[in-house]
């Protein structure tokens, strides 16, 4: 799931303080999962602008809604009345609702009420973790599991830099050295023997180095 | 005219002491107003800030203290959440309303009344 | 088989037990004295203030409105007849049948019971039957009550005494000489410290002294309530004093005691006696015509079997078979109601709801009290009704017509509070089967009595506008089945909670799993042979254990639980036993963990050894000429704060035991408070009588124990005493809770108090009862016990139990409970993981969670962090909160 975190509120403050009325628009895919940007956080969100403005004493009004996902045309497409009434969207979804929300309605300012984190898990209550760096080329049959790629803070490929002590990261205590996890799960798996192959460099053209990708699925499209 | 208060009370704890405090002779002024929740808990952020919005300038909370909630971390739910909205009014710099969380056991009147003298 | 029964009292213990008959579908007549329920609960007495806080152990709780509400909701209910200010003229007992005639305010009638249940509590002793108090003769003598009185209105804030004396046992202990009675009260220790501890909230200056026998801080919660007055510099005077005088000129009490082997005269501002238990000349009046004497019912305490009932038919519970205080009499309430409670046949009603869709509003005027009126008409054009008695059953009427006539679906009630009311209500639209929603406006406590009569009006508009505007947004209760029911029991721990529980419940066709972890059962009492109170332990627990696997039921040993999950009426249970893992599924699970032994600082040596010693090994005895018994070694010192209950009982049937089986024995008691509370008190006056030697040493100040050739010597403090010189000496171990209670509250989801005993959900009030449905404390696990209390209680617990499965099979009108709108709901376990209970569930394929509405307790936690808002709280749903806000925070109405 992607994982995201509501921006400083003053930050969003400035993005909307020229306009009069907004549109608050939840997501109810990843972020209400994570916590972030569902029907609850954006009324939330609706409420504290208010508040603000009205202490302000500027005019300030809210219609805040929540669609399904706002990565898919049809949700999209199905607050366009909501969105006619406003002067301006403030989505509370991913980096991926906002840029969709703003090509379907190309006449309105839509702006990210959040910082898009990472592809992560949900570790426990209130607490996400990075597991994924979508590169393209999925290598975790060769890791056991474990993705060097992201969760090593080098993105290194061949075994731990100097930095790796007691099992930790060295740019941060908090952090877990990704190749003690892969050494300690290949063990358990009773596969060291993957650890001493050598990965070549990785293709990172399959990474977004390559430019924005796209995804195609013939068989259904028509 | 004196700022509004809102008291949202527990059903299971500070119901009971708001009942016995008539007992006490404490008597309230009329700008304050009680409300009851079935668990503070169940309060979110967001109530906290509408109560804000519609001009309370206080908003209390009164919970139970920590090990002692008929919903074991309701009080304690509460609590953080109130925490949260007092960031949030910082954050966006609204001075002119507080929002605060008590926690008290059932029946203590004293710390009660030093609340309520408190407003 | 429905049955009726007589209660005779509907004071916490009457209605409780009221309570119970009939939810099991038994015929009740409940009838009071006095004109209100609640007994000595029952703070709105005016004869007797406040006394709730007399009789509450663990808090400073108003009784009065919980008792309120539970008679509300007997009187809401067709099955019983609550009968107050009424008195039995004749009761006659024929052949099992109990032939009564009743004078009722309105019509006398006349009745024949299959049983009666005697719940009259006790009268405070009067002070003035002991004249040497001058009690009723000098205004400075007052009892506990009046003083509570004085300090609640604020009159002995404007005329503060300096000195203030609390004399003990008055009317209690008297040892068969003289006024009073001979037990010891049980509640009045704990009560006159309660009564310092707000004495000195409010006058922190004032000197007391407390002049008592033994302080009998035999609670829980009490050890802390002492420590606080001996911070607040309360002096504690162990003494029986001689007698009060009058300072000639101010009339002011002088006590007389003896100090030092020397009378002194010390002058007090006041004087406070601590009332004991007395009984009421009209209970007295009815036992003798069932030919039962007063001396029979002081003496009565029952079988370990049969601990309630006299003779067939005829129960004693609550203070009245043994002066206790608030939480023993509500497990003695159970226990005794008990043998009338079996399981239903698992019948689903098929009950056709009604729902209306008008909104009304009652009004009560609380016996004339509140200004109602003025309010009608005001607020809103809704059909609404004026009541003036919650507890008048024809007032009851009167709202019960009102819905019907109206059709009303939804209403406000605005009178008292709502803890009073709520239940009451509920019952009675259920009693007409109308799915109801109220809301209670609380114009009593928390409006006239809080805002005063100018503000009052305009208030209470406002407070009933907002619950009009919440109101509309709440949703009616549904008609709510439980599918997936199993009917087996388990009970954690087999030790003599575990044990008795399960013989119980088994008694009654309940399937009952027993899981121990240690390789026996009986726990601490498994070798107990010297009798303790009256039972040869290892006997007792022999032939529960051999009746339970003739019943069939599952006695695990040595095994132990690891996983719990599911809900009420169908938990899973993983249990551990030789490595291998065992599936169970329980409808209920009893916790009866017991506790553990605390041996103090102390070891154990071939001639120093521990109470289980002693008890498991009779031979012992007759080796030793004298031997001696150390109280305390484990309680009440650093390592165990509180008193354990039940080694000072223990040592005086030890003591007892020796001296009737050998006369010639020296047997001495080393003690600081000898707990005798209630009627043990007849054990300690048997020791004494026996010539057992009781000596006393300072709270924390144990004596010191030397070993001189192959004697033990006991240094003793008091002059007057050499010291002693013993073949044993016996320490008293105390018990501390059990380490597993913690795993345990983690596994269930349910508390630990202060000490890491299982928090009920009311200390005081609940009954064994945890606010998690389904799960149930038996024994000591939720505090110190002795082996009848154990038993009382277990019996109370297996009582709980099938109450709860009978509720269980049949279908409710849930009226509380959050609910999962499914289309919204994202199924990201948010509400999974908040619920205290672990109620939802995502339900695996179909991607959504879902809320067992039997289970849920209605708390709304995860109505309120839903991110997608899909949960819906229905007695509080957010957009009712905010209705409510907008009225209330609004201009003029």
């Amino acid at each position: 799931m992607i994982v995201a975190e509501r921006k400083p509120i003053e930050e969003i403050i400035k993005m909307v303080e020229k306009h009069e009325s907004i549109l608050v628009l939840g997501c109810g895919g990843c972020v209400t999962v994570c916590l972030a940007g569902g029907e609850k956080e954006a009324e939330q969100l609706a409420t504290t602008l208010r508040l603000y403005f009205q202490k302000e004493n500027k005019p300030f009004k809210t219609i805040t809604t929540t669609i399904t996902r706002q990565c898919d045309p049809e949700y999209v497409k199905s607050v366009a009345e909501e969105v006619a009434k406003v002067d301006a969207v403030l989505s509370t979804a991913c980096g991926v609702g906002v840029q969709f929300m703003a090509e379907n309605y190309p006449g309105k300012w839509v702006y990210p009420a959040l910082n898009t984190k990472f592809a992560g898990a949900n570790l426990e209550l209130g607490v996400w973790g990075e597991r994924c760096g979508l590169c393209g080329e999925c290598i975790l049959h060769l890791t056991g599991g474990v993705c060097p790629v992201i969760r090593c803070s080098k993105s290194l490929l061949n075994g731990p830099c100097g930095g790796s002590q007691n099992g930790k990261c060295e740019v941060s205590s908090e952090i877990d050295c990704a190749w003690q996890l892969i050494y300690d799960r290949l063990k358990s798996l009773n596969s060291l023997d993957l650890i001493l192959k050598i990965q070549p460099p990785k293709d990172w053209s399959k990474a977004r180095d390559g430019g924005p990708r796209k995804v195609v699925k013939e068989e259904v499209r028509l | 005219m004196a700022a509004k208060v809102l008291i949202y009370q527990c059903s299971y704890c500070s119901y009971l002491t708001f009942d016995l405090l008539s007992q006490y002779k404490v008597s309230l002024q009329d700008n304050i107003f009680l409300t009851d929740l079935p668990c503070t808990g169940t309060i979110s952020v967001n109530m906290l800030l509408e109560a804000v919005e519609n001009g309370f300038e206080k908003v209390l909370v009164l919970g139970g203290t920590g090990n002692d909630c008929r919903f074991l971390k309701g009080s304690q739910r509460a609590q953080k959440r109130v925490e949260e909205a007092v960031k949030i009014l910082r954050e966006i710099g609204y001075d002119k309303a507080s929002i605060a969380f008590y926690g008290l056991k059932p029946g203590d009147v004293d710390s009660l009344k030093n609340i309520l003298n408190t407003i | 088989m429905t049955k009726s029964y007589l209660v005779i009292g509907a004071g916490a213990v009457g209605l409780q037990i009221a309570q119970d008959l009939k939810e099991n579908g038994h015929e009740v007549w409940l009838v009071e004295e006095s004109t209100m329920p609640g007994g000595k609960f029952n703070s709105q007495k005016p004869l007797e203030p406040g006394i709730n806080l007399a009789y509450f152990s663990g808090t400073y709780h108003p009784g009065d409105y919980l008792f309120t509400s539970k008679a509300v909701s007997l009187m809401a209910s067709k099955r019983v007849k609550v009968l107050y200010g009424s008195k039995i003229s004749v009761i006659k007992e024929e052949e099992g049948k109990f032939y009564t005639e009743i004078i009722a305010p309105k019509e006398n009638y006349t009745k024949v019971f299959d049983g009666v249940y005697f719940t009259p509590g006790f009268i405070p002793f009067n002070p003035e039957e002991k004249a040497e108090y001058l009690y009723g003769i000098n205004n400075f003598v007052l009892t506990g009550l009046e003083l509570e009185n004085l300090l609640k209105t604020g009159e002995l804030k404007k005329n503060p005494p300096e000195k203030v004396a609390f004399i003990q046992c008055v009317g209690s202990r008297n040892n068969g000489i003289g006024p009073g009675k001979p037990y010891c009260s049980g509640f009045c220790c704990l009560y006159s410290l309660k009564e310092i501890d707000l004495l000195k909230k409010v006058l922190p200056d004032t000197i007391v002294k407390v002049f008592y026998l033994d302080l009998r801080l035999y609670n829980k919660g009490a050890e802390k309530l002492y420590q606080k007055a001996v911070e607040n510099n309360v002096s504690f005077i162990r003494n029986m004093i001689s007698a009060i005088k009058e300072e000639p000129k101010s009339y002011k009490p002088i006590i007389r005691y003896l100090n030092n082997g020397r009378f002194k005269d010390e002058l007090f501002d006041l004087v406070v006696l601590a009332q004991g238990a007395e009984l009421s000349p009209n209970i007295k009046t009815l036992l003798a015509r069932l030919n039962i004497t007063e001396n029979e019912l002081l003496e009565f305490y029952g079988t370990p079997e049969n601990p309630h009932q006299i003779r067939p038919g005829i129960y004693f519970a609550g203070s009245f078979l043994n002066p206790m205080d608030g939480a023993d009499s509500m497990v003695s309430a159970g226990a005794a109601a008990f043998p009338q409670i079996n399981l239903k046949e698992s019948v689903q009603s098929t009950m056709e709801i009604k729902y209306f869709t008008n909104t009304g509003i009652i009004f009560c005027n609380c016996r004339g009290s509140l200004p109602v009126d003025e309010l009608k008409g005001t607020v809103a054009d809704l059909p609404s009704i004026t009541i003036s008695d919650c507890l008048n059953e024809d007032e009851l009427g009167k709202v019960r017509s009102f819905l019907l006539d109206n059709q009303i679906g939804k209403a406000v009630f605005a009178g008292c509070s709502k803890i009073k009311i709520m239940p009451g209500l509920e019952k009675l639209a259920y009693e007409e089967s109308i799915g109801a929603r109220f809301e209670v406006v609380n114009l009593k406590e928390q409006g006239y009595s809080l805002y005063g009569k100018e503000k009052f009006k305009a208030i209470a508009q406002k407070l009933l506008a907002g619950a009009l505007a919440r109101l509309k947004f709440s949703t009616t209760p549904a008609l709510k089945v439980k599918n997936d029911i199993t009917f087996d029991v388990v009970i954690i721990g087999g030790g003599l909670a575990g044990l008795k529980a399960a013989e119980a419940l088994t008694e009654k066709g309940v399937s009952v799993t027993v899981v121990e972890k240690q390789d026996s059962f009986g726990g601490k009492h498994k070798n107990k042979v010297i009798p303790l109170e009256g039972i040869n332990l290892k006997e007792f627990i022999e032939k529960i254990v051999l009746k339970l696997e003739n019943r069939g039921a599952l006695l695990l040993k040595n095994a132990e639980i690891v996983e719990v999950s599911g809900a009420p009426g169908n938990y899973q249970l993983i249990i551990e036993r030789f490595g291998k893992r065992l599936n169970i599924n329980a409808a209920a699970v009893i916790l009866a963990t017991g506790t553990q032994n605390s041996y103090g600082h102390y070891r154990k040596t071939s001639q120093i050894i521990f109470q289980e010693d002693l008890f498991s090994s009779a031979d012992l005895l007759s080796q030793c000429d004298s031997i001696g018994f150390l109280q305390c070694a484990g309680s009440r010192n650093d390592l165990n704060p509180i008193c354990s209950r039940n080694c000072c009982v223990s040592s005086l049937d030890a003591a007892i035991y020796v001296k009737e089986k050998f006369p010639e024995k020296d047997v001495f008691i080393f003690h600081q408070d000898i707990m005798a509370y209630g009627k043990y008190e007849y054990k300690y006056l048997k020791a004494r009588e026996l010539g057992i030697k009781f000596v006393v040493y300072n709270r924390g100040q144990y004596p010191e124990i030397k070993s001189i050739g192959g004697k033990i010597q006991v240094v003793t403090n008091e002059n007057y005493l050499d010291d002693v010189v013993l073949d044993l000496l016996v320490l008293a171990e105390g018990a501390v809770p059990n380490k597993e209670n913690e795993k345990l509250a983690e596994l269930f989801r349910v508390g630990l108090d202060e000490f890491g005993f299982l928090r009920e959900s009311h200390q005081d009030i609940s009954g064994g009862y945890f606010p998690k449905w389904g799960v149930f404390v038996a024994g000591e696990a939720q505090g110190p016990k002795t082996v009848r209390e154990i038993l009382s209680s277990a019996q109370n617990t297996a009582k709980n139990v099938l109450t709860y499965l009978n509720q269980l099979q049949n279908s409710q009108l849930k009226v509380n409970y959050s609910e999962v709108i499914e289309e919204k709901c994202a199924a990201c376990l948010t509400c999974v993981r908040v619920c205290p209970y672990s109620v939802p569930v995502v339900i695996n394929g179909k991607n959504v969670a879902y809320i067992d509405p039997i289970s849920c307790q209605g708390c709304g936690i995860c109505a309120s962090e839903c991110p997608n808002k899909a949960i819906v709280q229905n007695n509080r749903p957010h957009q009712g909160v905010l209705a409510e806000i907008r009225v209330l925070a609004g201009e003029g109405k």
